[in-house]
């Protein structure tokens, strides 16, 4: 824990709560959450289904507005941000995948990977440069980079989607069950590229379902009925690592999971 | 249970019926007509009846019917079929033909044709009796899924609405009547639902006047009280200066019977306030953009100065904060007069709301005692009111799991409202 304390915070919600209307009823499915998200920590949020992890993961990333309560992001309060204002701040500081992936059909790889770069103004050519190392590094061959989305394998796609999220060295890098739709080599595949991004410096704030994903974590926070309710601190992830597994079996376990 | 679906029962069996009793008379009445073929045989017999009786001819000639033949003795000398009549006593009782075997007026023998309509006979008997049965199967077979409906649409329903007067009748007014959807009664048991949703209505309008008449007693009792104690000090004066016994004695009565009309007044006062304590509070989570408004809506006068409260999600009844919160401000208003600030900030796992004014505040030894029932502060002198609102405000606060508590500060008194994070 005290380790943990030397860190800088990235993110500090302050009785961060989303609430959504249904049926003319209030839901409040995020409830006073006070949270701190550490830089350079890979991150993992979990929880049972409905518990508010996706709201709480866009609601954090800036996708989506806050009903009450603050978020900072590096002294920046972004609740107070308009919409236009939060895009471009989005756009700069924060990279996202999706468990759906969410690659334009119609637009190749390459052009799919630049595409969040071109939003920020830089030249294509510079992004494609750009592009092609961050494909080796995803490990990904570059002859898939004319292909279309729907002529790659999922795990492709999904590491072409971390490409387009890193294009524009996000500071933190939001990933909402990116392994969800994936066959275990795809899991491994895309798990890697997120602990190798990880150990370069770029913090990564996951959600999932997945025990084997949680094992990249270094710290895990369990949600249920939209507030925390306890977290696992596990330190820097080695393959093979027999007791961190039973630790976080043991921490799951004992949330109830 | 829709006509059609009766007139479709009935049809159907209608022409079930209709399919068996054709099928069980259209059947030909084929009535085989062997006469002549029995004459021919009879005059085969006659001319040849000495090598009839020893059975070879007939084994050769080959005829339609079973027949046998009888010696003049009525002894069997052949038969095509074993099972047939062999004698004339049974052939009449089987309605078979009997014919005699003559010769030249001189009879030989007797030939017996095997009539098989009696065979017939028992069969279409046992036609008959089989397609009966069918026929009771298949109306014993409507008639139970048509009860089965019956009691599915009728009577179900019917136990339901039983149980449901039964509901009513104890007084649980908040369930409502389960419908289905193409229930026959439709409209009538919609009635019967608007009925408890009206029995409701009406119960709650009843509560609310018994309450709203339980406060007005409250209330008046406790104004009783003021005049009451000014005839009683007015009398402990007069009692002290009295000249003469008489008026002493006289004083003194008045004195102790305004004690007595305190005490009653007293009771009154307890009686009705245990009852209003048992009002509902029922808290859910509520964002704190509600209660910014709930806190605006009460400010009639416009006395608020600009306020934020820190967003976040409370344990609360809307309905009751509501009361508070009007309760507070109308306090302030009554008391104080002046503008009223709000301050509020979360400490742990509460959120504060600081309702303050600078209306001087009340004296230190009484700010334990304003939420006590019917206590009201020394400056509460020729104002309307009972004493008894804080009290339930402070109630209500704990209901849903927070605090009410009152200080001085800045020459004002500040009322501070403390709610449970959810």
């Amino acid at each position: 824990m005290e380790k943990q304390n030397k860190k800088k915070v990235l993110i500090k919600t302050e009785k961060l709560s989303k609430s959504f209307s249904v049926a003319g009823k209030q839901q409040h499915i995020i409830k006073n959450l006070d949270l701190e998200i550490y830089e350079g920590d890979f991150t993992v949020i979990m929880g049972p289904s409905g518990a508010g992890k996706s709201t709480l993961l866009y609601a954090l990333s800036g996708m989506d507005k806050p009903s009450l309560g603050s978020i900072n992001y590096c002294g920046q309060e972004i609740t107070a941000m308009n919409d236009d204002a939060l895009a471009v701040f989005r756009r700069s500081h924060c990279g996202f995948v999706f468990q759906q992936i969410y690659l334009v059909d119609s637009m190749s790889i390459m052009d799919n990977a630049v595409s969040t770069g071109m939003l920020t103004g830089q030249k294509k050519k510079a992004l494609k440069q750009k592009a092609l190392t961050l494909f080796e590094r995803v490990g990904i061959s570059s002859e898939l980079a004319g292909k279309f989305p729907a002529q790659v394998s999922g795990g492709e796609a999904q590491r072409a989607a971390m490409v387009r999220a890193l294009i524009n060295d996000p500071e933190v890098v939001f990933a909402d069950e990116p392994t969800g739709a994936l066959n275990s080599a795809g899991v491994k595949a895309v798990l890697d590229v997120l602990t190798d991004i990880n150990r370069g410096g770029q913090s990564i704030v996951m959600v999932t379902h997945d025990i084997k994903s949680a094992r990249r974590a270094d710290r895990i926070i369990y949600i249920q009925d939209g507030g925390i309710m306890g977290e696992c601190i596990l330190g820097r992830y080695q393959s093979g690592d027999k007791k961190r597994h039973e630790k976080i079996r043991a921490f799951l376990e004992d949330m109830g999971w | 249970m829709k006509t059609r679906y009766l007139v479709f029962y009935i049809l159907f069996f209608a022409a079930a019926c209709a399919a068996m009793l054709f099928a069980l008379f259209s059947e030909k009445q084929e009535v085989p007509d062997h006469t002549t073929e029995i004459n021919r045989l009879l005059i085969s017999l006659s001319d040849d009846w000495q090598s009839a009786q020893s059975g070879d001819t007939l084994r050769k000639s080959e005829q339609s019917f079973d027949y046998c033949v009888l010696d003049k003795n009525g002894d069997m000398l052949f038969t095509t079929r074993q099972d047939m009549s062999q004698s004339v006593s049974s052939a009449v009782s089987h309605y078979d033909i009997i014919r005699d075997i003559e010769r030249g007026g001189e009879k030989l023998g007797t030939l017996i044709v095997h009539d098989p309509l009696l065979e017939r006979q028992q069969k279409k008997m046992h036609r008959l009796a089989i397609s009966c049965a069918v026929m009771m199967a298949l109306m014993l077979a409507l008639s139970v899924a048509f009860f089965m409906v019956l009691k599915k649409r009728v009577v179900e329903p019917f136990k339901n609405m039983k149980g449901f007067a039964e509901r009513i009748a104890a007084g649980e007014l908040d369930t409502p009547l389960e419908m289905d959807k193409d229930n026959i009664f439709g409209a009538f048991s919609e009635s019967f639902d608007i009925m408890r949703e009206e029995l409701k209505a009406a119960r709650e309008r009843e509560q609310e006047a018994v309450r709203s008449r339980k406060e007005m007693i409250a209330s008046l009792s406790h104004d009783i009280k003021t005049p009451v104690a000014s005839i009683k000090a007015m009398a402990d004066v007069m009692e002290l200066t009295a000249d003469t016994p008489d008026e002493r004695s006289t004083l003194h009565a008045i004195n102790e019977k305004a004690d007595s009309i305190d005490r009653l007044v007293s009771n009154l006062f307890h009686a009705t306030l245990e009852e209003l304590n048992r009002l509902p509070v029922s808290a859910e989570e509520l964002g704190s953009d509600l209660l910014v408004q709930i806190i605006k809506n009460a400010d009639h006068l416009n006395k608020l100065t600009a306020f934020d409260i820190p967003g976040c999600v409370i344990m609360g009844d809307k309905l009751r904060i509501e009361q508070v919160v009007g309760n507070v401000i109308t306090n302030s208003y009554k008391y104080a007069g002046t503008p009223i600030n709000v301050d509020a900030f979360i400490e742990q796992q509460n959120l504060c709301v600081q309702i303050c004014d600078s209306g001087g505040g009340v004296p230190e030894q009484e700010i334990e005692l304003l939420t006590e029932k019917f206590r009201r502060g020394s400056n509460a002198q020729g104002k309307d009111g009972s004493g008894i609102g804080l009290y339930i405000s402070d109630y209500f606060m704990k209901c849903m799991g927070g605090s009410l508590s009152c200080s001085n500060r800045d020459g004002g008194l500040c009322v501070s409202l403390r709610f449970a994070l959810a």
